[in-house]
């Protein structure tokens, strides 16, 4: 079965999410509960991509969701650590347009 | 026919022998008239001769007679009147005059005493009298001055002192003289050596001639010649004593003198020199004829000849072939001229073949570029084609291509048009039956040629026909759905069996008849079975004895060909069908294409339940199988991807109650392709438009993102519907 690890830190008003595995239709909503729940409490959002191995469209879904709330309430959002596969679907999809990739 | 130089030769020898005639001819009319000309101032000269001589002899005799008065009286003194009538009588004269120094009569016959000035007649002899004056003088007879009476006078001056003696005849005297005269005047004058001349009276008798036993006949009897119409003051012919003579007349007093001297004579010179002349002209005219006919061979006929025989081989076909003769400027300017046509004529030619092989290599062009090259062979099957062409364009085409995962259509067809049109033709039916396969669902050849046909019949202007057998091998189970369009059966190939023909046919050519449909027919292939198709230019090649390759030697050469390898069949027909043709003339295009069926594939393939599990279960079996199959992870990664967006969609959407994953490798290219099969409502994917990418994040709409990922990061991607399943698949190339 596949899995992911989610890794969730707060320090300060900026929340860290760590993702460890792969973020595809099955795991994908278990980070759209983990960010339902703590988002509220972060001006600032990062996602820690160094060990997800790719993620998908449903994974796209919820990151363009995360970019809308972090929109809605002026807060930054940015990710880190991002391997190549996942890059490639970024670049495919536009969404590296709008994301911000370290 | 004559040979060139031969007429000429011919042409020249008439136009010198005419020219010799004409020379001739010319010499001799010369000749004669020269000797006319002669004769007549022979005959002329000899008339005035002999019309002076007749009375010079009278004036002779008169002044004879007055120098032997004046010689007797010279130193006596006057002469007595009765001494002169004496002397009248002894010489016959009628009158005698003593003239003195004065001119003064001063003795004689008569009027003593008298002036002689004082007649213009007498007054002529007052001459005598001045010192520097003639001896003699003569008049010819005429009237007298005193009494009109003819006399004729002559008178000699006295030898030893000043004054003269003049004598007369009385006319009667005279004309006696002259008759006298007449008679054999002529007897002893001959014109050259046989000519003569007759002297006449005016009786017509002849006084005088040659032959003086003529005298005293008449001219009539003499010579043939009437007196009273003889011409005269001209040159006239006659035959006389039956020799031919020229002739000329006269009046000498009141004779006629007649002159004659034989043409014989005349013309002798001319008869002596003609021969003569006449062989002179034919060795010179000979002579002309050699020498021009010589330079005829060597300068005319010769280059005739020379120029001829480039002409023939320039006729022949040898256009390399050059006119050179420089024998002079007109056949140089002729060479030339040719050498100019035939260079002109060359290139035409060779533009010509030129523009012909461009065409017929841009047919074969279009069609060997028709012609797929690149035979797929992997573990599953593999195939080899190949097309022969005639030296004309033909018609033939083979086809083959994948329809999805498992199924691979394969054709051979035939058009009956060639050249540039069958080519075209071709490229149109090889479309039509490639499109009708590929966007038909169901892939059924049948269909594909029904649909083929209702097409190429409804835009046929050249009345072509196309044959054609189609073919599709389902991988999976080694059946073979085919249609047969009026083509040769192909042959099926087993291992430890005789070759088998597959005979079936679905219905006529293509092109024929519009509107009718095409039975669908099936086959099956065993792993390690092969197929071979080929057109008629393989079982009707003909061998210099006008034999037919034929379907036996076609089943036989298949059967010892001891392998079913495609690339191995196609060379052992071809090579069996070549020295089988040995060098005979190729009539048709010869095209082949055979298939080996090796196996299904290897793949595995596992079904799931549709429920909210089939994604991680399906990825799980998916990443299992790509480990196991060697997969870089990269790869796997983008895979693995695209089977969650393809499967969570199915699960989302299909309604389906279950879903399988099959996963195939290929050897060549290296790569995986995986087919995802639901039993739910039929829907394409692939049909849905891809997603606007540039919006930002707060205008982004959710969904289509996955198939947008499935296209960009999957080397192919198909989506068909079969037996009531919706199929996707997705091949990437191992990088």
């Amino acid at each position: 079965m596949t899995t992911m690890n989610i890794e969730k830190k707060l320090e300060g008003d900026t929340l860290t999410i760590a993702l460890d595995g792969r973020l595809d239709t099955t795991t994908s909503p278990d980070l759209e509960e983990v960010l339902g729940a703590s988002l509220d409490a972060a001006a600032a959002l990062v996602f820690d991509f160094a060990k997800l191995d790719y993620l998908s469209s449903a994974g796209l879904r919820v990151l363009l969701s995360a970019q809308k709330r972090m929109n809605a309430k002026h807060g930054s959002m940015k990710l880190v650590h991002v391997n190549d596969a996942v890059k490639e679907v970024f670049d495919i999809t536009g969404f590296a347009d709008f994301l911000t990739v370290e | 026919m004559l040979s060139l130089a031969a007429q000429l030769r011919l042409r020249l020898l008439v136009l010198v022998a005419v020219s010799f005639c004409l020379a001739a001819w010319t010499l001799w009319k010369g000749e004669t008239m020269r000797a006319e000309r002669d004769v007549r101032a022979l005959l002329e000269l000899n008339y005035r001769d002999v019309s002076r001589g007749f009375t010079d002899r009278a004036d002779y005799q008169l002044v004879s007679i007055a120098r032997d008065i004046a010689a007797r009286f010279g130193s006596s003194g006057r002469l007595a009147t009765e001494d002169a009538a004496k002397i009248c009588a002894e010489e016959e004269v009628a009158e005698i005059y003593d003239v003195d120094a004065n001119g003064v009569v001063v003795g004689g016959s008569r009027l003593v005493g008298s002036y002689m000035g004082a007649g213009a007649q007498s007054a002529e002899f007052l001459r005598l009298l001045e010192p520097d004056g003639p001896e003699t003088l003569s008049q010819p007879d005429r009237p007298r001055t005193s009494d009109g009476k003819v006399f004729k006078y002559a008178a000699a001056r006295f030898p030893d002192r000043s004054g003269y003696i003049e004598v007369g005849w009385s006319e009667e005297r005279f004309l006696r003289f002259l008759r006298q005269r007449a008679y054999g005047y002529t007897r002893s004058w001959h014109i050259d050596e046989r000519g003569w001349i007759a002297f006449v009276d005016a009786g017509g008798v002849v006084t005088s001639h040659a032959d003086m036993s003529l005298a005293g006949k008449t001219l009539q009897e003499a010579t043939g010649l009437d007196p009273a119409t003889v011409p005269t003051g001209t040159l006239f012919r006659a035959t006389i004593a039956g020799a031919p003579m020229f002739c000329y007349a006269g009046p000498v007093r009141d004779y006629l003198a007649v002159l004659a001297d034989p043409v014989e004579d005349a013309f002798a010179s001319r008869d002596r020199f003609m021969p003569r002349m006449a062989a002179v002209l034919l060795a010179v005219f000979a002579l002309l004829f050699g020498c021009v006919s010589l330079m005829l061979r060597h300068r005319v006929a010769g280059s005739v000849q020379r120029i001829g025989e480039a002409l023939r081989r320039i006729a022949g076909g040898d256009f390399g072939g050059r006119a050179d003769v420089r024998s002079s400027r007109e056949f140089s300017e002729l060479s030339d001229n040719i050498n100019a046509t035939v260079a002109a004529l060359r290139a035409a030619s060779e533009d010509r073949v030129r523009r012909i092989e461009a065409e017929l290599e841009l047919g074969r062009t279009i069609q060997r570029a028709a012609l797929p090259a690149d035979f797929p062979s992997d573990d599953c099957f593999r195939l080899a084609a190949s097309m022969e062409a005639a030296r004309e364009v033909g018609g033939d085409f083979y086809d083959f291509f994948p329809l999805g995962e498992t199924l691979r259509a394969f054709l051979v067809a035939d058009v009956s048009g060639k050249g540039v049109t069958g080519a075209l033709y071709m490229m149109n039916a090889k479309t039509l039956l490639k499109d009708a396969l590929m966007a038909d669902p169901a892939h059924d050849p049948a269909a594909a040629l029904t649909h083929a046909n209702a097409e190429l019949c409804a835009r046929n202007p050249a009345e072509m026909f196309v044959t054609a057998w189609v073919g599709v091998l389902d991988l999976e189970t080694g059946r073979v759905a085919f249609a047969n369009a009026g083509h040769n059966p192909p042959l099926r190939l087993r291992e430890g069996a005789e070759p088998e023909w597959i005979r079936g046919k679905s219905g006529c050519p293509l092109g024929c008849f519009g509107g009718v449909s095409y039975k669908p027919l099936e086959t099956a292939l065993a792993p390690g079975d092969a197929l071979f198709l080929y057109t008629d230019g393989v079982t009707e090649a003909m061998n210099p004895a006008g034999e037919l390759f034929g379907e036996a030697r076609l089943a036989a050469t298949l059967s010892a060909a001891g392998s079913r390898e495609p690339r191995a069949l196609d060379v052992a027909v071809h090579a069996a069908v070549a020295s089988f043709a040995a060098d005979a003339p190729r009539a048709d295009d010869i095209t082949i294409l055979a298939l080996e069926y090796l196996a299904a594939p290897d793949r595995r393939l596992k079904t799931f339940p549709c429920d909210a599990a089939a994604p991680a279960a399906s990825a799980a079996f998916l990443e299992e199988t790509l480990d196991a199959g060697g997969c870089p992870p990269k790869d796997k990664a983008r895979l693995l991807v695209a089977l969650d967006e393809v499967v969570s969609n199915v699960v989302r959407c299909s309604g389906a109650s279950g879903l399988a994953v099959a996963v195939r490798f290929a050897r060549e290219p290296r790569g995986a392709t995986v087919s995802v099969s639901d039993d739910g409502t039929p829907f394409d994917p692939l049909r849905v438009p891809p997603p606007d990418t540039t919006l930002a994040a707060d205008d982004r709409p959710i969904g289509g993102l996955g198939m947008l990922l499935l296209r960009k990061t999957m080397d192919a991607v198909s989506y068909r519907y079969a037996h009531g399943c919706n199929i996707l698949s997705f091949r990437k190339d191992f990088g």
